[in-house]
């Protein structure tokens, strides 16, 4: 079974997914949010395969210490490869606690399902769910690619209208936007360049863009 | 050194600016730490900037700080916060009206002008007031249809 690449290259799946606590379900990627809306697709794709209220899915991204390292996100390939790769991941952690929740119950895995990260036997909640079965369930184990995924027609929320994760905070004007990224001691350079040909810088154009720093004061 | 003295959502707030034409969005952001005001094009050409400068929408990239001296400033952090949203933040939620999301504080704070003085604004009234904002993602018809909504929602009476 061939991986997708993003997966061939980060095949550990407690890479993409873990369930830290219950009900809560974090999903890790390397592709980040540049106003495209990709974390959000990226929870709906989660959501759908593991079966869990999209509500529970809490997303970490970007970040090569933490998240698989899918390289750039550009071209518009996040959904494509990134996407793919997570949506199988999902399928084969889903198929993993099946096979244990059915070891459990002693019953073959065919039998069970999956309904907002409970599992069911003839619709009947068995009284397992992802985060009883999380310490049972090693995910520090490579993908296989063998689990098949949710038939198209079965999506809840991929293709129906999901809330944009971020945009709350940029209503609120949040600093989420990378110009916002202030680092210990860094400064911003710019080229300053001529408004027409023939035209020269003049000194005037050279001066601070802010004030002084820790010259701010303020008083309420 | 220009010591300019100013109100900035509320809040009386005193600068030492290098010169009196250090732009009002670079005190905002760099020294109040206000980050909430965009930076888009510098040029006073994409309203990213737009702040309140006594309630009406004005750029502020290229607005010398001398020239607020006295003003009341009011920025997207003091329109509404996620525990206390003004209907305006609440609409943009509602709708979803935002892809990127970099045009929305100058939009907001343009919209906020709008309601102030015409609470019932028509399409075109909102499509008139915005026209200082751009947005090149694409959400213009959910930004009108929120600012309408939240319209609704002052007449309503939820005002702030």
């Amino acid at each position: 079974m061939t991986l997708p690449g993003p997966l061939a290259e980060n095949p550990s799946l407690d890479r993409w997914v873990s369930f830290p606590a219950p009900g809560e379900v974090t999903i890790c990627t390397g592709r980040v949010e540049i106003g495209q809306g990709v974390l959000t697709a990226m929870a709906q794709i989660a959501a759908d395969e593991l079966d869990v209220a999209i509500e529970c899915i809490s997303i970490r991204s970007g970040d090569t210490d933490l998240t698989p390292n899918e390289g750039y996100t550009a071209g518009s390939q996040s959904i494509q490869f990134g996407g793919i790769a997570l949506r199988q991941v999902c399928a084969d952690v889903r198929a993993l606690f099946l096979i244990e929740a059915a070891r459990v119950l002693g019953c073959d895995a065919a039998e069970l399902a999956v309904r907002d990260g409970q599992f069911l036997r003839d619709g009947d909640s068995i009284g397992q769910n992802y985060w009883t079965l999380a310490g049972d369930v090693s995910l520090a184990r490579n993908a296989t690619g063998t689990a098949s995924h949710k038939p198209v027609k079965d999506y809840a929320f991929v293709g129906s209208n999901t809330a944009r994760l971020d945009l709350a905070a940029k209503v609120f004007g949040a600093p989420v936007f990378i110009h916002d990224m202030a680092l210990d001691g860094m400064v911003h350079a710019r080229v300053v360049r001529q408004p027409n040909r023939g035209a020269t810088i003049s000194e005037r154009s050279m001066r601070p863009q802010s004030a002084a720093p820790r010259a701010a004061r303020s008083s309420s | 050194m220009q010591q300019v003295n100013l109100t900035v959502n509320g809040r009386a707030v005193s600068i030492a600016a290098a010169h009196e034409d250090v732009p009002l969005l670079n005190v905002l952001r760099n020294d109040l730490g206000l980050m909430g005001t965009r930076f888009g094009c510098g040029l006073e050409q994409c309203g990213s900037c737009m702040v309140l400068i006594d309630g009406a929408a004005e750029k502020s990239c290229a607005r010398g700080i001398a020239s607020v001296a006295g003003k009341a400033i009011t920025t997207v952090e003091g329109l509404g916060t996620a525990e206390k949203p003004h209907p305006l933040q609440q609409a943009f939620i509602d709708e979803q009206a935002g892809q990127c999301g970099y045009c929305l504080s100058g939009i907001l704070m343009s919209a906020k002008a709008l309601l102030d003085h015409n609470p019932s604004p028509s399409r075109a009234e909102i499509a008139q007031a915005l026209d200082g904002n751009i947005c090149r993602c694409g959400s213009h018809n959910r930004i009108l249809r929120a600012v309408a909504k939240a319209a609704a929602s002052l007449r309503e009476g939820d005002s702030r």
